[in-house]
Protein backbone atom coordinates (compact mmCIF):
# COMPACT_ATOMS: atom_id res chain seq x y z
CA UNK A 1 0.00 0.00 0.00
CA UNK A 2 2.91 2.55 0.91
CA UNK A 3 4.63 1.42 -2.20
CA UNK A 4 1.33 2.49 -3.98
CA UNK A 5 0.80 5.63 -2.50
CA UNK A 6 4.55 6.51 -3.10
CA UNK A 7 4.48 5.55 -6.41
CA UNK A 8 1.52 7.85 -6.85
CA UNK A 9 3.11 10.48 -5.52
CA UNK A 10 6.14 10.30 -7.82
CA UNK A 11 3.65 10.14 -10.80
CA UNK A 12 2.24 13.31 -9.69
CA UNK A 13 5.65 15.30 -8.94
CA UNK A 14 6.52 14.35 -12.09
CA UNK A 15 3.74 15.48 -13.95
CA UNK A 16 3.47 18.97 -12.06
CA UNK A 17 6.68 20.28 -12.95
CA UNK A 18 7.81 24.27 -12.21
CA UNK A 19 7.08 25.71 -15.87
CA UNK A 20 5.37 29.07 -17.27
CA UNK A 21 3.12 28.13 -20.00
CA UNK A 22 2.70 30.34 -23.31
CA UNK A 23 0.18 33.15 -22.39
CA UNK A 24 -1.39 35.67 -24.40
CA UNK A 25 0.22 37.31 -27.23
CA UNK A 26 -2.98 38.64 -29.10
CA UNK A 27 -4.56 41.93 -28.56
CA UNK A 28 -7.38 43.95 -29.85
CA UNK A 29 -8.04 47.55 -30.18
CA UNK A 30 -11.54 48.97 -32.08
CA UNK A 31 -11.08 52.10 -34.45
CA UNK A 32 -14.22 54.13 -34.88
CA UNK A 33 -14.92 56.85 -37.36
CA UNK A 34 -16.90 59.07 -39.33
CA UNK A 35 -16.56 61.34 -42.17
CA UNK A 36 -18.25 64.89 -42.62
CA UNK A 37 -18.76 65.77 -45.47
CA UNK A 38 -16.89 69.49 -45.12
CA UNK A 39 -18.60 72.89 -46.14
CA UNK A 40 -17.82 74.91 -48.81
CA UNK A 41 -18.79 78.32 -48.79
CA UNK A 42 -22.19 79.05 -49.92
CA UNK A 43 -23.09 75.97 -48.21
CA UNK A 44 -26.52 76.02 -45.78
CA UNK A 45 -26.77 74.01 -42.92
CA UNK A 46 -29.96 72.51 -41.19
CA UNK A 47 -30.96 71.29 -38.57
CA UNK A 48 -27.34 70.59 -37.23
CA UNK A 49 -25.54 71.52 -34.03
CA UNK A 50 -22.96 74.15 -34.74
CA UNK A 51 -19.94 75.81 -32.46
CA UNK A 52 -18.67 79.25 -33.90
CA UNK A 53 -16.74 81.44 -32.60
CA UNK A 54 -17.60 84.70 -33.70
CA UNK A 55 -19.97 87.04 -35.76
CA UNK A 56 -22.92 84.29 -34.96
CA UNK A 57 -26.51 84.45 -34.22
CA UNK A 58 -29.08 81.95 -33.39
CA UNK A 59 -32.04 81.27 -35.70
CA UNK A 60 -30.30 82.62 -38.89
CA UNK A 61 -26.74 81.90 -38.21
CA UNK A 62 -23.86 84.03 -40.64
CA UNK A 63 -20.33 83.10 -40.22
CA UNK A 64 -18.59 85.52 -42.24
CA UNK A 65 -14.82 84.89 -41.01
CA UNK A 66 -12.39 82.75 -38.72
CA UNK A 67 -14.76 80.21 -37.07
CA UNK A 68 -13.34 78.81 -33.68
CA UNK A 69 -13.24 75.23 -32.59
CA UNK A 70 -13.33 73.48 -29.73
CA UNK A 71 -12.06 75.42 -26.39
CA UNK A 72 -12.69 79.15 -27.80
CA UNK A 73 -16.16 78.28 -28.36
CA UNK A 74 -19.02 79.43 -26.28
CA UNK A 75 -22.00 77.82 -24.52
CA UNK A 76 -24.64 80.68 -26.45
CA UNK A 77 -22.71 79.37 -29.59
CA UNK A 78 -23.99 75.86 -28.92
CA UNK A 79 -27.25 76.20 -30.16
CA UNK A 80 -29.52 73.78 -31.95
CA UNK A 81 -30.11 75.85 -35.24
CA UNK A 82 -32.42 75.31 -37.98
CA UNK A 83 -30.18 77.19 -40.79
CA UNK A 84 -26.81 78.44 -40.79
CA UNK A 85 -24.74 79.68 -44.13
CA UNK A 86 -21.39 79.81 -44.66
CA UNK A 87 -19.92 82.74 -46.73
CA UNK A 88 -16.23 82.87 -46.44
CA UNK A 89 -14.06 80.44 -45.25
CA UNK A 90 -15.47 77.21 -45.06
CA UNK A 91 -13.53 75.83 -41.62
CA UNK A 92 -16.20 74.72 -39.37
CA UNK A 93 -16.30 71.94 -36.49
CA UNK A 94 -19.87 70.72 -36.58
CA UNK A 95 -21.36 68.16 -34.21
CA UNK A 96 -24.53 66.42 -34.40
CA UNK B 1 4.35 -21.55 9.18
CA UNK B 2 3.58 -18.07 11.71
CA UNK B 3 5.74 -15.17 11.01
CA UNK B 4 5.44 -12.21 14.05
CA UNK B 5 4.22 -9.12 12.87
CA UNK B 6 7.68 -6.96 14.27
CA UNK B 7 9.18 -9.37 11.78
CA UNK B 8 6.96 -8.45 8.96
CA UNK B 9 7.13 -4.82 9.75
CA UNK B 10 11.24 -4.66 9.65
CA UNK B 11 11.42 -6.81 6.17
CA UNK B 12 8.92 -3.89 4.82
CA UNK B 13 11.55 -1.16 5.96
CA UNK B 14 14.54 -2.81 4.85
CA UNK B 15 13.12 -3.21 1.29
CA UNK B 16 10.99 0.18 1.32
CA UNK B 17 12.08 2.77 -1.18
CA UNK B 18 11.64 5.32 2.20
CA UNK B 19 14.30 3.24 3.83
CA UNK B 20 16.97 5.75 2.50
CA UNK B 21 15.47 9.03 3.86
CA UNK B 22 15.22 7.76 7.35
CA UNK B 23 18.59 9.28 8.63
CA UNK B 24 19.56 12.99 8.79
CA UNK B 25 19.83 13.85 4.65
CA UNK B 26 17.13 14.07 2.13
CA UNK B 27 17.03 14.23 -1.02
CA UNK B 28 14.05 15.87 -3.59
CA UNK B 29 14.24 16.30 -7.11
CA UNK B 30 13.10 19.49 -8.30
CA UNK B 31 11.88 20.07 -12.30
CA UNK B 32 11.84 23.14 -14.06
CA UNK B 33 11.30 24.50 -17.48
CA UNK B 34 10.61 28.17 -18.63
CA UNK B 35 8.85 27.95 -22.32
CA UNK B 36 8.39 30.74 -24.86
CA UNK B 37 6.47 33.24 -23.17
CA UNK B 38 5.19 36.12 -25.08
CA UNK B 39 2.16 38.51 -24.03
CA UNK B 40 0.90 41.69 -25.17
CA UNK B 41 -1.46 43.82 -23.64
CA UNK B 42 -3.17 47.45 -25.02
CA UNK B 43 -4.22 50.02 -23.22
CA UNK B 44 -7.61 50.92 -24.50
CA UNK B 45 -8.92 51.99 -27.82
CA UNK B 46 -8.59 55.03 -29.55
CA UNK B 47 -11.18 58.16 -29.18
CA UNK B 48 -13.50 58.00 -32.28
CA UNK B 49 -12.12 59.91 -35.43
CA UNK B 50 -14.92 62.25 -36.48
CA UNK B 51 -13.70 64.57 -39.73
CA UNK B 52 -15.80 67.62 -39.95
CA UNK B 53 -13.19 70.42 -41.16
CA UNK B 54 -11.24 71.02 -44.06
CA UNK B 55 -8.93 73.68 -45.12
CA UNK B 56 -9.91 75.36 -48.65
CA UNK B 57 -7.66 73.64 -51.12
CA UNK B 58 -6.07 70.97 -49.27
CA UNK B 59 -6.69 67.55 -51.43
CA UNK B 60 -7.43 64.81 -48.44
CA UNK B 61 -8.65 64.74 -45.12
CA UNK B 62 -6.55 63.78 -41.83
CA UNK B 63 -7.02 62.66 -38.19
CA UNK B 64 -4.55 60.74 -36.02
CA UNK B 65 -4.65 59.68 -32.56
CA UNK B 66 -1.69 59.02 -30.32
CA UNK B 67 -3.88 58.40 -27.07
CA UNK B 68 -2.94 54.41 -26.36
CA UNK B 69 -0.09 52.57 -25.67
CA UNK B 70 0.94 48.60 -26.02
CA UNK B 71 3.29 46.73 -23.85
CA UNK B 72 4.79 43.63 -24.73
CA UNK B 73 6.96 40.76 -22.84
CA UNK B 74 8.67 38.14 -24.24
CA UNK B 75 11.66 35.54 -23.63
CA UNK B 76 12.53 34.96 -27.22
CA UNK B 77 14.59 36.99 -29.60
CA UNK B 78 13.86 38.57 -32.86
CA UNK B 79 9.90 38.57 -32.26
CA UNK B 80 7.48 40.85 -34.10
CA UNK B 81 4.34 42.63 -33.95
CA UNK B 82 1.68 42.35 -36.70
CA UNK B 83 -1.35 43.46 -37.57
CA UNK B 84 -4.43 43.31 -39.36
CA UNK B 85 -8.01 44.28 -39.66
CA UNK B 86 -10.89 42.85 -39.53
CA UNK B 87 -12.67 44.07 -42.62
CA UNK B 88 -11.50 46.29 -45.20
CA UNK B 89 -11.89 50.85 -44.60
CA UNK B 90 -14.73 52.50 -47.27
CA UNK B 91 -13.63 53.41 -50.72
CA UNK B 92 -11.23 56.48 -51.01
CA UNK B 93 -9.89 55.89 -46.92
CA UNK B 94 -7.15 54.83 -45.26
CA UNK B 95 -6.19 53.85 -42.11
CA UNK B 96 -2.68 53.99 -40.77
CA UNK B 97 -0.90 52.34 -38.09
CA UNK B 98 2.67 53.10 -36.49
CA UNK B 99 3.62 51.48 -32.99
CA UNK B 100 7.25 53.19 -31.63
CA UNK B 101 9.39 50.38 -29.96
CA UNK B 102 12.34 50.39 -28.07
CA UNK B 103 13.13 46.71 -28.37
CA UNK B 104 12.82 46.25 -32.11
CA UNK B 105 12.57 48.27 -35.37
CA UNK B 106 9.65 50.01 -36.55
CA UNK B 107 8.30 50.24 -39.64
CA UNK B 108 6.72 53.81 -39.39
CA UNK B 109 3.00 54.17 -40.74
CA UNK B 110 1.90 51.19 -41.97
CA UNK B 111 -1.17 50.82 -44.19
CA UNK B 112 -3.85 48.27 -42.79
CA UNK B 113 -6.64 49.47 -44.38
CA UNK B 114 -6.89 46.25 -46.29
CA UNK B 115 -4.74 44.30 -44.31
CA UNK B 116 -6.87 40.53 -44.16
CA UNK B 117 -3.86 39.27 -42.96
CA UNK B 118 -1.09 40.34 -40.75
CA UNK B 119 1.11 42.84 -41.75
CA UNK B 120 4.53 44.00 -39.84
CA UNK B 121 4.11 47.11 -37.57
CA UNK B 122 7.83 46.27 -35.54
CA UNK B 123 10.42 43.63 -36.59
CA UNK B 124 13.49 42.76 -34.91
CA UNK B 125 11.64 42.71 -31.16
CA UNK B 126 14.62 41.67 -28.64
CA UNK B 127 13.74 39.43 -25.37
CA UNK B 128 12.51 41.54 -22.30
CA UNK B 129 9.89 43.87 -21.87
CA UNK B 130 8.65 47.18 -23.19
CA UNK B 131 5.96 49.02 -21.86
CA UNK B 132 4.37 51.97 -22.61
CA UNK B 133 4.66 52.40 -26.55
CA UNK B 134 2.55 54.83 -28.22
CA UNK B 135 0.13 53.72 -30.97
CA UNK B 136 -0.32 56.17 -33.73
CA UNK B 137 -3.75 55.85 -35.68
CA UNK B 138 -4.08 58.15 -38.48
CA UNK B 139 -6.84 58.38 -40.47
CA UNK B 140 -7.35 59.84 -44.27
CA UNK B 141 -8.97 60.28 -46.95
CA UNK B 142 -9.91 62.04 -50.01
CA UNK B 143 -11.56 65.00 -50.58
CA UNK B 144 -13.66 63.93 -53.08
CA UNK B 145 -15.08 60.77 -50.29
CA UNK B 146 -18.40 61.56 -49.71
CA UNK B 147 -19.66 61.50 -45.67
CA UNK B 148 -18.83 58.27 -44.16
CA UNK B 149 -21.51 57.04 -41.55
CA UNK B 150 -19.78 56.40 -37.83
CA UNK B 151 -18.54 52.93 -37.90
CA UNK B 152 -15.83 50.89 -36.43
CA UNK B 153 -13.11 48.23 -37.15
CA UNK B 154 -11.17 45.82 -34.93
CA UNK B 155 -7.60 46.26 -35.21
CA UNK B 156 -6.16 42.83 -33.89
CA UNK B 157 -1.91 43.04 -32.83
CA UNK B 158 -0.51 40.11 -32.84
CA UNK B 159 3.02 39.74 -30.73
CA UNK B 160 4.72 36.41 -32.72
CA UNK B 161 7.92 35.09 -34.36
Amino acid sequence: MLRILILLGSIFLLASPFAIAQQKSKATQVVSFAIHKPLTSGTSITALRVSVGENRSLGRMVITSGASTGAATTSAAKGFILSAEVRSKPVLTITE
Amino acid sequence: MRIPIPALLLSFLVISPLRGQTGNVASQTLSLEVKPVSTLSVSGSPAPFIISSIEAGVGELKAEDRSTRYAITSNRNNMKLAVSIDAPMPAGTKLLVSMLSSKGLSRGPVDISRAAGPVDAVTGIGRGSDSEQEIVYTLIADASVGPVPPQSRVITLTLTD
